[in-house]
């Protein structure tokens, strides 16, 4: 639920994008972006592009689904799959109001 | 072997003009689960990074049931800020069910174009909304007629309407306003989540819900968007308007519920010291796609003339009550 799944792009074909990530191959609608490049990392939910993303932010997320595979293990310890982010200070996401100050 | 998170498989059976959900299921993992054990500003980090589509409202729903758990709450002016975010987030996923999937559900054009720029204007990290643009691109370029005048439509004066109109959402309604229940009449389902029981008290949707409940789920969307962009523009009410609830139970437990498009987000969180021992999430997909769910109740109401039908309805249905996953609808074998 609400987790977007990175893809790397393999070929483009009009509107949509033969992709490739953690679950395999897949087709993705591009209508939202518009285009995309080969070699590019996309955020997708529902079979859709949501967002252009680095390589570094589609690692992170694809961390984050290997801890959502994880969860069921005996020995789960979500801190091996967010070394970087466990104990750190939350950052404020940019909201309207910050945005526009 | 991997499992695409949270696929959901909806197995539908046909026999003597009945249609039925035989099997609803996934694999939906238990988020919350990564929470336990840690403190809550690591757990606010976390939320933020395993949940990437309605990050928004997630993350309100978090920050609201952390800081009940742990005394200190959101300050009130960081709570509106936290409501005008998932206000905007409703606002996109509402012009993306509205503008592109419905559209393309039914065999109408979508208006892509537009979709495309007002989502990216309602981004709630860009601050670009103009709502007085907006409402005027919905009533002008998508409805053909003003929000406060629909609102007061009953299924007649919606079919004059739509009948010839060529603008998508009317478009839409148009083939709606002919699926779906067959005059049974079923209103909301039990454990209903949706925009639907958000404006349900509209004339219009109350009257569409007792004659064409698929279009009534269309046009509780589009009410839902003009509550929002009325609550966006005069700020009056954010926290409202976003179903925003909070409260702490006891010395460690806090509780909070706010809204996605979808329908209703709930977030319990306790502490045992300065540690999370229990985190539990309620989402809209969880009530509307149980085997107990509104879908199943929904489609069992349903008596199509035959077995192409059958299977257009469940997936019109499907669509209705919005599942936050990927989704297989198809007729199982055992069908007469």
């Amino acid at each position: 639920m609400c987790q977007g799944i990175p893809v790397q792009v393999v070929s483009v074909h009009g509107a949509s994008a033969q992709c490739v990530g953690r679950y395999g191959a897949t087709l993705i609608d591009l209508t939202l972006l518009g285009d995309a490049e080969p070699g590019e990392w996309l955020l997708t939910a529902l079979g859709v592009a949501r967002a252009r993303l680095t390589p570094e932010d589609a690692a992170a997320l694809d961390r984050a689904l290997e801890a959502l595979e994880a969860l069921d293990r005996p020995d789960f310890d979500v801190a091996a799959y967010f070394p970087d982010l466990v104990n750190r200070e939350p950052p404020r996401p940019a909201t309207i109001d910050e945005a526009g100050e | 072997m991997n499992a695409d998170p949270g696929v959901l498989e909806i197995e539908l059976a046909y026999d003597a003009g009945r249609l039925s959900a035989v099997r609803v299921d996934g694999v939906r993992p238990n988020v919350a689960r990564a929470l336990i054990g840690h403190t809550p500003k690591t757990a606010l980090v976390l939320v933020d990074h395993l949940f990437s589509i309605c990050g928004r409202a997630q993350h309100a729903a978090a920050a609201l049931a952390l800081g009940a758990a742990t005394g200190a709450p959101e300050s009130e002016a960081r709570a509106v800020s936290l409501a005008r975010s998932v206000a905007h987030e409703a606002v996109q996923e509402h012009l993306w069910r509205l503008l592109l999937d419905w559209p393309r559900q039914v065999g109408v054009e979508p208006d892509v174009a537009s979709f495309r720029y007002w989502y990216r204007a309602a981004d709630p990290a860009r601050g670009e909304l103009s709502v007085s643009e907006l409402r005027a691109a919905l009533e002008r370029d998508w409805l053909g007629v003003p929000l406060r005048e629909l609102s007061n439509f009953d299924v007649r004066a919606t079919r004059e309407w739509v009948s010839g109109e060529h603008r998508p959402i009317a478009q839409v309604l148009n083939v709606l306003l002919d699926h779906g229940n067959s005059g049974r009449r079923p209103g909301i389902a039990p454990r209903e989540s949706g925009a639907i029981d958000r404006v349900q008290r509209s004339p219009w949707i109350a009257s569409l819900l007792e004659h064409a409940p698929l279009a009534a789920r269309v046009a509780a969307r589009v009410i839902d968007l003009g509550r929002l962009l009325d609550a966006i523009e005069h700020d009056g009410d954010l926290r409202s308007a976003c179903h925003f609830s909070v409260e702490r139970v006891g010395e460690n437990r806090g509780e909070s519920q706010t809204i996605v498009a979808r329908g209703l987000l709930r977030h319990e969180v306790e502490l045992d010291g300065d540690r999370i021992c229990h985190y539990a999430l309620t989402t809209p997909t969880d009530g509307n796609f149980s085997v107990d769910g509104a879908y199943p109740w929904h489609v069992q109401r349903e008596s199509p003339r035959d077995l192409e039908a059958a299977l257009k309805l469940g997936q019109l249905w499907a669509l209705a009550l919005d599942p936050c996953v990927q989704y297989r609808v198809f007729m199982g074998s055992g069908h007469a």
